[in-house]
């Protein structure tokens, strides 16, 4: 067995069942602890809308902050959107998702969605030099930041080196190593900070929904 | 043909009365075969009219004749087929026209003659958990390659199927078919991939050898660099619309009738070393990709298991959906158990309270 | 030989097939087309900038140049597309000696296009050569000295 038939057997097999079992226990875990019963009067009803409204007007930035953080909060939608563009619409991508899916979308054209896939590199890397940087976002910084940026960073940097065959290293080697970056993620998907893709919203809603409750006006 | 043992090439081709400018072409086409720029055409010429016949001995294992097929049929009758008389061949079962016993001795005498300088050449691989199951003239495939191999000056595996195992060599692997690396460990070894390989990639190795005297420069996998060097993928007419994103998507759709490139219907082209998108095939009409169908991949260890021949290279082998669904499953039991956990450590409404006011 | 013992129909047979998928140089474009639909592999404008560095380098310091095209990976079609774009010049020359082979000047004098044909008329090998007179062309001293011979042994009494 070589490394292509490696990660693309055994290791993504393994991969894909820890990332399944690691997401739906954590989802599981944190939706079946059910709060206790609050015996308070509610001060709003409407929990729902309440909610609702967190989760949308927490995902712009604050006014008094703005000034302060605007690339910080441009370059991470930036990113996100990018990533996903060349994740989702590269055409030879499409064909992993059918396998699972049965269906597939029509991809973009290679210039835009390679040219994502650059713009989201290029803005991750600048961010976690950042990151190591910068004083504060170094003080506040954690094993898990970095270890969940630089496994989001290497599908994109490997998938360049694949596509591009810019080492002097065998195209078959290159795209296990591809296959790899992407088993590395899955698997620390349901451990670390990549989990906030399943929880930001659920926990921004519930957040505004407890506020609301309270009478707290976010 | 009886031909003088110590007549070179050169000599051959002048008792034919062949003109200086006719050996020259038979240089120039050479060169090409070897894969060589023309530039050294000669170079070529050179050591040709130094080189003398070499004795060849093929031995067929288990095999389809394929192999052999692909070389007879290389080209027309004169030009490659020089080669033929500038090597003797002195067995070959399939192509001799002796037979049975007969045969048995020529390989006997050839073995004995030439002790320490023939090539062989061996198509085919090896029933290895059960000798019994190929066996010719009563000795097992085995034993014939541990002997004949023994007096080789080089060994040429030549198909996937004595290179890699190939098709024997298919899971449930009933015969336990093996490579012929796994048997021969001690003589110089050049494995020519292919179901079947090219033609030129056997005349490529063989004319090499004749020619210089020594074994073409190989990759990891002990083929010849100069043919085996490059993906079909990096060669390939087709790799503009991969470039751009042009995919067909089935075999009869807008795509496919354009011409647009193969990856999504299961093009093995990226991870295959071969020449056809070069060479191409039936004396350069077309090769598969030009076809129409994905290369299969048949020069790499493995092809014939390594996944279905339409899934594209980009799917995995993931376990399928029940498997997916059990470790939904387990990590659904597992966070309830976790949640039920927590649960039980909140304490009643109004005792935290309580608690605090003591 | 092991070549006596094959049908000699099985050339004809093979020939007749490739003949049918096979024009002058390689597949018939026009009948491929259908198929294949009309691919750029981008090969034919690359060589073509080869062959016009190999003749500035020709002019400055007589270096000359050869490609074998066969070595090239051309799409369908495409061996014809650079034959047509180079053109025929006003020198051509023929031999027979182990089949046929031409050897043509191209519209753009300096390069020449070099065909070996086997036997059966299939194409051997094909060159581009970039040079002012093509080796093949001068007379073999080899040739000569045993043309000598010939003449010289005429000539004896
Ligand atoms: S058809 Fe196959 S070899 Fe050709 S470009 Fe597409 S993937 Fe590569």
């Amino acid at each position: 067995m070589n490394l292509l038939e490696f990660a693309r057997g055994p290791a993504f097999n393994f991969a894909l069942i820890v990332f399944v079992f690691g997401v739906v226990w954590r989802l599981a875990g944190l939706f079946l602890q059910w709060r206790r019963r609050d015996l308070s009067k509610p001060r709003q009803h409407n929990l729902i809308v309440a909610g609702t409204r967190a989760m949308l007007m927490r995902s712009l930035p604050p006014h008094e902050l703005e000034k302060h953080i605007v690339f910080q909060h441009m370059s991470g939608y930036a990113w996100h959107i990018a990533w996903f563009i060349s994740l989702l619409f590269f055409a030879p991508h499409l064909p992993f998702f059918k396998q699972f899916l049965g269906f597939a979308w029509p991809a973009l054209p290679n210039w835009i969605s390679l040219g994502a896939g650059a713009v989201a590199l290029a803005l991750l890397l600048t961010l976690v030099i950042r990151r190591a940087t910068n004083p504060v976002l170094k003080q506040i910084s954690t094993w898990d930041d970095y270890i969940s940026v630089v496994l989001t960073i290497l599908p994109l940097a490997t998938g360049f080196l694949a596509y591009g065959r810019l080492l002097p290293i065998r195209y078959e080697t290159l795209l296990a190593l591809h296959l790899l970056s992407i088993c590395a993620l899955l698997v620390w998907y349901p451990f670390g900070k990549l989990m906030h893709l399943f929880l930001t919203f659920p926990s921004r809603f519930q957040a505004g929904a407890l506020l609301g409750r309270k009478g707290v006006e976010a | 043909m009886l031909v003088d043992p110590r007549a070179t090439v050169a000599d051959m081709l002048r008792a034919r009365g062949i003109s200086r400018r006719g050996f020259m072409k038979f240089c120039a086409t050479t060169a090409s075969l070897m894969a060589l720029a023309p530039s050294m055409t000669p170079k070529v010429a050179e050591a040709l009219q130094k080189a003398r016949r070499t004795s060849v001995i093929w031995l067929p294992f288990q095999e389809c004749t394929g192999c052999k097929e692909s070389l007879t049929r290389a080209g027309g009758p004169t030009l490659e087929n020089l080669i033929f008389d500038a090597i003797s061949l002195d067995y070959s079962e399939t192509l001799m026209a002796a037979a049975g016993h007969q045969a048995e001795e020529a390989m006997k005498n050839a073995i004995r003659e030439n002790w320490g300088n023939y090539l062989l050449l061996v198509d085919g691989s090896l029933p290895v958990d059960v000798p019994e199951y190929s066996v010719i003239g009563g000795v097992s495939n085995l034993e014939m390659l541990k002997e004949v191999a023994a007096g080789a000056k080089a060994v040429v595996a030549i198909g996937t199927c004595s290179a890699f195992g190939g098709l024997p060599a298919a899971r449930p692997n009933p015969t336990g078919a093996r490579p012929i690396s796994d048997v021969v460990k001690d003589k110089p070894l050049i494995n020519v991939p292919g179901c079947p390989p090219m033609p030129i990639a056997i005349t490529s190795v063989l004319v090499h050898y004749l020619t210089f005297g020594t074994l073409p420069e190989l990759d990891h996998l002990n083929r010849p660099k100069s043919f085996f060097g490059q993906t079909i993928h990096d060669r390939c007419y087709r790799r503009p619309f991969y470039e751009r994103g042009q995919f067909a998507e089935s075999f009869d759709d807008e795509g496919a009738k354009a011409g647009w490139c193969l990856f999504k219907v299961g093009c093995k082209g990226p991870t295959t070393y071969n020449g056809c998108a070069t060479y191409k095939w039936n004396l350069g009409a077309s090769w598969p990709v030009e076809s129409g169908h994905g290369c299969l991949g048949c020069s790499e260890p493995n092809f014939w298991d390594w996944q279905g021949f339409y899934n594209p290279l980009s799917t995995t082998q993931w376990g399928g959906y029940a498997q997916i669904g059990a470790a939904a499953a387990a990590g659904a039991a597992a966070g309830a158990v976790a949640a039920l956990a927590a649960r039980r450590k909140q304490r009643p409404v109004g005792q935290d309270v309580q608690e605090e006011g003591k | 030989m092991p070549f006596e013992a094959l049908d000699p129909r099985d050339a004809g047979r093979l020939e007749a097939l490739t003949a049918t998928a096979s024009g002058a140089h390689g597949p018939d474009p026009e009948a491929c087309e259908s198929v294949r639909g009309r691919v750029d592999s981008g090969n034919v404008p690359l060589l073509l900038n080869e062959v016009r560095y190999a003749l500035e380098r020709l002019l400055d310091d007589g270096t000359t140049h050869a490609i074998d095209v066969r070595a090239i990976p051309l799409g369908p079609g495409e061996e014809d597309r650079l034959l047509d774009a180079l053109g025929r010049g006003e020198l051509r020359a023929e031999f027979d000696s182990l089949g046929r082979s031409e050897v043509q000047e191209c519209a753009y004098p300096g390069v020449w296009c070099v065909t070996h044909y086997n036997e059966a008329g299939h194409v051997a090998g094909r060159f581009l050569e970039v040079t002012f007179t093509p080796a093949l062309l001068a007379s073999p001293p080899e040739d000569v000295r045993t043309g000598l011979e010939r003449l010289a042994a005429e000539l004896a009494p």
